[in-house]
């Protein structure tokens, strides 16, 4: 395997005439163009197909009548979300949710794969592999009742908060702990789950590099610097990018079993202000689609600005 | 408020002497309780029905009600207790027997545990309907009505009339159960699953019966007096949260706000629908609440509280009170019984109200199971067939098979009622009554036809039956029946509520717990103005009105 | 790497160590403490509040009652086919996918990017979806149901295609020179190269058919299609102590529901575990691998 740039795009390739290229572009793409037929059946068919239920964000939707034949009610349940009481601290929770899963929750796993790297052992480095990576599987009724009970008014992590100076309290009655809580048990239940990715980005990188470092006097952390970081770089930048197009989409699960009526003013996100919706009155498939449309809508555009900007900053892209 | 119950003679006469033989605790003022008052309603015309067929022609179900064989399609939950050995109701062993009275078949579909809703709108959604369906239509978005103007299930007046003498008979057993069985405009739309189980009233407050033996207390009747023993509670016997219970329960519960003349939620006084927490009563709730919150008394984590929190506060000494489900006397008596032999509950009455009087408002559930009614769909080849069918579970024979399983089998009839043999009570497959009777007969939860129960194993839980019954149908003239909102009114109630209930829970929670003063109480019935509670009320009371003159 | 470590590297080099072993510690107890419930007396798991390091009362109830339900082994068997053939699907799908999405000369490239990334945003919902599937599609009652609505993963498509980039053309040109076309080049050629993400992505689409509930759920009718999570989620349901305190009818259920729970997170997840660390070797040794065939 032969030295890689980030991304690799721009590699010169070697100068033919114009009716070599021409010729060699329509064969090679012939077979392109027979790959990429089912590929783009199954989107045609499995997503494109049935996206004209998104219509029902703009209907009445009345199961007897299809979604088709329901009656338009134009932006109505646009306006009626926006104009709620409550939109403007369900944007703002869901926002710092995903602003504080952006700083701490995406970094976590990055640094974790970058420190298993550097272990010496590989027994050690396997065995930490293995275990950490199992809260993943653990389902979130679960992890969310040791949350509970762990941060409980005589949980361990509440003892160890008192000893440091904390009041004794219910951390999850208090609003102020909420997010803290929220976010680090998180990391801790994805942290190795998430190491997955980079680490198989960091095998990519060509050992010969850190030999060519070593060799030109550089220790540990300027071998992390200047070989590791570069090299998962394109996966960083675009796990970034599909993860900044989630921001508006915070899970309603986790919330909801973590949160109460006390905890609402920092808790409630939009997904799970449908959720108690869909509770309510009636199925209200067209209400929550609406603002299913909306938050979707802000993530597209979220990712297609974080999109621009990485390829002027960066230089790599989706797309 | 005694409900008439005009049944055949015979099953009604069985039902009488099942419970007044089987149970010392049947719940007071039970209407199975009296012969005299059950046997003649002169207007039921099942009397008249029953008169007319049963003699001539003696049982239709003699003789299988089909020549050739006929298979119907058959949607409905299983239940939990069935699910526990049987992974289909094709495995139970009541029906092959009712297969083999009536000549129809039945091929099950059965929606995923906790999915139910989902399937059942995808089901509707994609038309892909099967012949009969048993669910809470009641739920069906815009109501029953408009599932049969949505072509969805068939009216059923004039088959009822025409082939089910027997269940219409049940359905218009007392003025309540008529009004429930139908829609607003007084269409038939289901078979109802009618009676009450073990009383209408399954929840409500029990405490440690052993403290309060040792501390030499009687059992708190009001609100004052609750105060005292959770004091007492708290000082003699170190619990750090007398009185536990989740955030549901202070937020919308009746049980003690019920006490000051309110309801958690919308209730109703002289047919007037009517909000508790905007009326001036509920200041005072919030009030006691609060004064039991900052004196230690309400559990100081009630607001992060979860079942099993609960569960492990009163099993583990930190409570000594709470208000749940009956079920659960039994299920925490089982958790401590080998780790602490004293330990023991016992169920109390609910509160008196404020003014001495007996309490109004109650945990409760009608006596019309709309949860297990069975509806007949446009997709039915042969409604007459089903209906004739689904009767048989509203005659004699029928109502004890659907409730016990099969005679000489899972129940003996001894002096004229029916007791459960060891295949039920002590299943040698381990199973527990519940879950045997699921196998045996659909016993174990409403389906179509008389819901009629033992009395539960436990004493405690029994004597909760009874004490918590006592009064429990004064709840009748303030609760909310199950009323019908139009598919417009449900859309624009939708958002509403949502608003109005986060905002309720969160401030009600927040006076309790001190964090907004109750000087502020006003401008939270403002706040619920602006979020246009008026309307909701407007709307529920629109639908009330209906449901009236059904 | 035989050089000497600085005294600040060996500092490093303990940290990192003490770090490591924190997190083995952090992230194995919640398995450790599953495993411990799961084999607890339930009424005592009932009263337990906090830290758990050993089984509180030993029962084998709970394992005892998961394992007589028969729908747990057409589940094991119903699951291995979703998971065996359903990945398989998926990674050939996604590796053509990837592939036409990473040739820069192919013009439809950006155009199809974008549209399949709006996929991930944009969809009709459930209805239609359900619709397609079960009336249009006749996939009812069948595991195909399963497999065929995601047979592309677009977070996978963009994963595999990111790697696709970090091979070196040289490569893909040198086997070009020697005649092999684009099935070639991407199944011989550049496929063993990035081992490592072919292992992530398999690990991920099998993990993904493996939890997966939901579809199966919806779209299967008779309980002897379901796949495993399925059954254990019923299971689970059915002897929820949650379910009775909501339900309107007193049932009595039996006291094990508590440490079910638990039990069958063991079933369902102890198959994964023990097939990771075959996949693992990968993301240590696909270097290696990678040099070889280079």
């Amino acid at each position: 395997m032969t030295l890689t740039k980030s991304g690799g795009r721009a590699a010169a390739r070697p100068q033919k005439t114009l009716g070599q290229r021409i010729l060699r572009e329509l064969n090679r793409n012939k077979y392109v163009y027979i790959m990429a037929l089912p590929v783009v059946a199954y989107y045609l068919i499995f997503c494109y197909a049935p996206i004209y239920g998104a219509q029902i964000a703009f209907k009445r939707f009345d199961i007897a009548r299809g979604i088709t034949g329901s009656e338009w009610v134009g932006f109505k349940h646009f306006v009626d979300f926006i104009t709620g009481p409550y939109f403007g601290r369900l944007m703002r929770n869901t926002l710092l949710i995903s602003l504080y899963q952006l700083l701490f929750s995406f970094p976590a796993p990055i640094i974790l794969a970058i420190l298993l790297n550097e272990l010496r052992s590989d027994g050690f480095k396997r065995t930490v592999q293995t275990i950490i990576y199992l809260p993943h599987f653990i389902s979130i009724v679960v992890i969310c009742g040791m949350i509970h009970s762990f941060v409980a008014r005589d949980g361990v992590i509440t003892d160890f908060l008192v000893f440091l100076g904390m009041e004794r309290t219910n951390l999850l009655s208090q609003p102020e702990y909420f997010r803290p809580v929220y976010i680090i048990s998180g990391i801790w239940q994805g942290i190795g789950w998430g190491t997955i990715i980079y680490l198989s980005a960091l095998t990519a990188i060509d050992p010969q590099q850190y030999e060519a470092a070593i060799v030109d006097g550089a220790n540990r952390f300027h071998q992390i610097r200047y070989v590791t970081l570069p090299g998962i770089a394109p996966t960083v930048v675009t796990m970034f990018i599909l993860q900044l197009g989630k921001v508006m989409s915070v899970g309603f699960e986790k919330i909801i079993l973590l949160y109460n009526p006390n905890t609402y003013e920092v808790a409630d996100v939009i997904s799970s202000y449908v959720y108690r919706m869909g509770l309510s009155e009636g199925t209200q498939f067209s209400a929550t689609t609406a603002i299913g449309l909306f938050s979707s809508a802000i993530n597209f555009i979220l990712i297609l600005i974080a999109n621009t900007l990485s390829k002027k900053l960066s230089n790599s892209s989706l797309w | 408020m005694i409900r008439k119950h005009p049944m055949k003679t015979g099953l009604c006469l069985t039902l009488c002497a099942l419970l007044c033989a089987g149970c010392a605790s049947a719940p007071a003022g039970s209407p199975y309780a009296d012969p005299a008052s059950s046997a003649v309603d002169s207007n039921s015309p099942a009397s008249s029905a029953v008169s007319s067929e049963a003699p001539a022609e003696g049982n239709i179900y003699d003789k299988p009600l089909t020549e050739k064989p006929v298979t119907f399609t058959y949607w409905v939950s299983l239940s939990a207790n069935a699910a526990a050995s049987i992974s289909s109701y094709a495995e139970n062993r009541m029906y092959p027997v009712v297969e083999e009275k009536t000549g129809v078949h039945l091929d099950f579909i059965h929606p995923t545990m906790g999915q139910e809703k989902e399937q059942f709108n995808l089901m509707i959604a994609s038309r892909d309907l099967p012949d009969l369906i048993e669910y809470g239509w009641t739920s069906y978005n815009g109501g029953p009505e408009k599932a049969i103007s949505d072509g969805i299930i068939i009216k059923l007046n004039d088959l009822i009339d025409q082939y089910a003498p027997d269940a219409k008979a049940l359905m218009q057993s007392s003025p309540v159960v008529a009004k429930q069985s139908m829609t607003d405009s007084g269409s038939y739309y289901a078979f109802m699953a009618v009676g009450e189980s073990n009383g209408k009233t399954q929840s409500g407050p029990f405490l440690r019966s052993d403290w309060m033996e040792e501390l030499g207390l009687e059992d708190p009747t009001t609100l004052d007096e609750w105060g005292a023993v959770f004091e007492k509670f708290k000082t003699e016997k170190g619990a750090e949260a007398p009185f536990t219970t989740g955030p549901n329960t202070v937020v919308s519960g009746d049980i003690i706000c019920g006490s000051f003349g309110i309801g958690g939620e919308y209730y109703q006084k002289d047919g007037k629908v009517m909000y508790g927490p905007i009326q001036p009563e509920y200041k005072g709730y919030l009030t006691l609440l609060r004064d039991w919150y900052d004196r230690g008394l309400l559990d100081p984590d009630f607001a992060a509280n979860d079942n099993k929190a609960v569960a492990a506060n009163m099993t583990s000494g930190k409570s000594g009170f709470t208000l749940n489900a009956a079920g659960n006397i039994g299920l925490f008596l089982n958790a401590v019984k080998d780790s602490d032999p004293n330990y023991d509950l016992r169920p109390i009455e609910y509160p008196k109200m404020q003014d001495g009087g007996n309490p109004l408002f109650h945990s409760y559930s009608w006596e019309v199971r709309t949860s297990g009614s069975m509806a007949i769909t446009t997709e039915c080849k042969d409604p007459e067939l089903a209906t004739k069918w689904v009767n048989y579970f509203y005659t004699e024979e029928g109502g004890l098979l659907k409730n016990f399983g099969i005679e000489g089998e899972s129940y003996v009839i001894e002096n004229g009622s029916p007791v459960m043999t060891d295949l039920i009570e002590n299943n040698p497959d381990g199973l527990s009554r519940q879950q045997a009777l699921g196998v045996w007969s659909r016993g174990d939860m409403p389906s179509p036809g008389p819901i009629i129960k033992l009395p539960d194993g436990n004493a405690r839980v029994r004597e909760a039956f009874e004490l918590w019954n006592r009064y429990s149908d004064n709840a009748t003239d303030v609760l909310l029946p199950p009323v019908t909102q139009t598919p417009e009114e449900a859309e624009e109630l939708a958002t509403m509520t949502t608003n109005i209930n986060a905002y309720k829970e969160e401030m009600v929670i927040k006076f309790v717990m001190g964090r907004e003063s109750l000087d502020n109480f006003d401008s939270f019935v403002d706040q619920m103005k602006s979020y246009h509670i008026d309307r909701v009320i407007e709307l529920k009371q629109a639908a009330l009105d209906r449901y009236n003159t059904r | 790497m035989a050089i000497k470590r600085t005294p600040q590297e060996k500092t490093f080099d303990s940290v990192n160590i003490a770090i490591m072993v924190f997190m083995i510690l952090i992230t194995f107890y919640p398995f450790w403490h599953v495993l411990m419930a799961s084999m607890s007396n339930s009424n005592r798991l009932l009263q337990h509040n906090g830290i758990m390091l050993l089984p509180e009362g030993f029962s084998g109830e709970a394992y005892r009652y998961v394992l007589q339900n028969r729908r747990i082994y057409t589940g094991y068997f119903n699951t291995l086919f979703v998971v065996v053939v359903g990945t398989a699907f998926n990674l050939l799908m996604t590796s053509l996918g990837a592939y036409v999405l990473s040739r820069k000369n192919f013009a439809a490239r950006k155009t199809m990017t974008v549209a399949i990334i709006f996929t991930m945003y944009f969809s009709g919902g459930m209805i239609p979806r359900y619709i397609l599937i079960n009336n249009t599609l006749g996939l009812k009652n069948t595991l195909w149901a399963l497999i065929l609505p995601g047979l592309v993963s677009t977070w996978n498509l963009i994963v595999m295609r990111t790697a696709f980039f970090g091979v070196p053309e040289s490569i893909e040109e040198s086997a070009r020179l020697d005649g092999a076309n684009d099935f070639v080049i991407l199944f011989r050629v550049i496929l063993p190269t990035i081992m490592s993400t072919v292992a992530v992505i398999i690990l991920f689409y099998a993990v993904g058919h493996w939890n997966a509930w939901f579809d199966a759920a919806l779209f299967l009718r008779k309980k002897e299609k379901y796949p495993l999570q399925l059954v254990l989620r019923e299971i689970l349901i059915l002897s929820s102590t949650d379910s009775m305190t909501s339900s309107v009818d007193y049932t009595d259920k039996e006291a094990i529901g508590e440490s079910i729970k638990y039990a069958t997170i063991i079933v369902t997840t102890l198959p994964v575990i023990c097939i990771y660390p075959f996949l693992q070797r990968y993301f240590v040794k696909g270097v290696m691998i990678g040099a070889v065939k280079g």
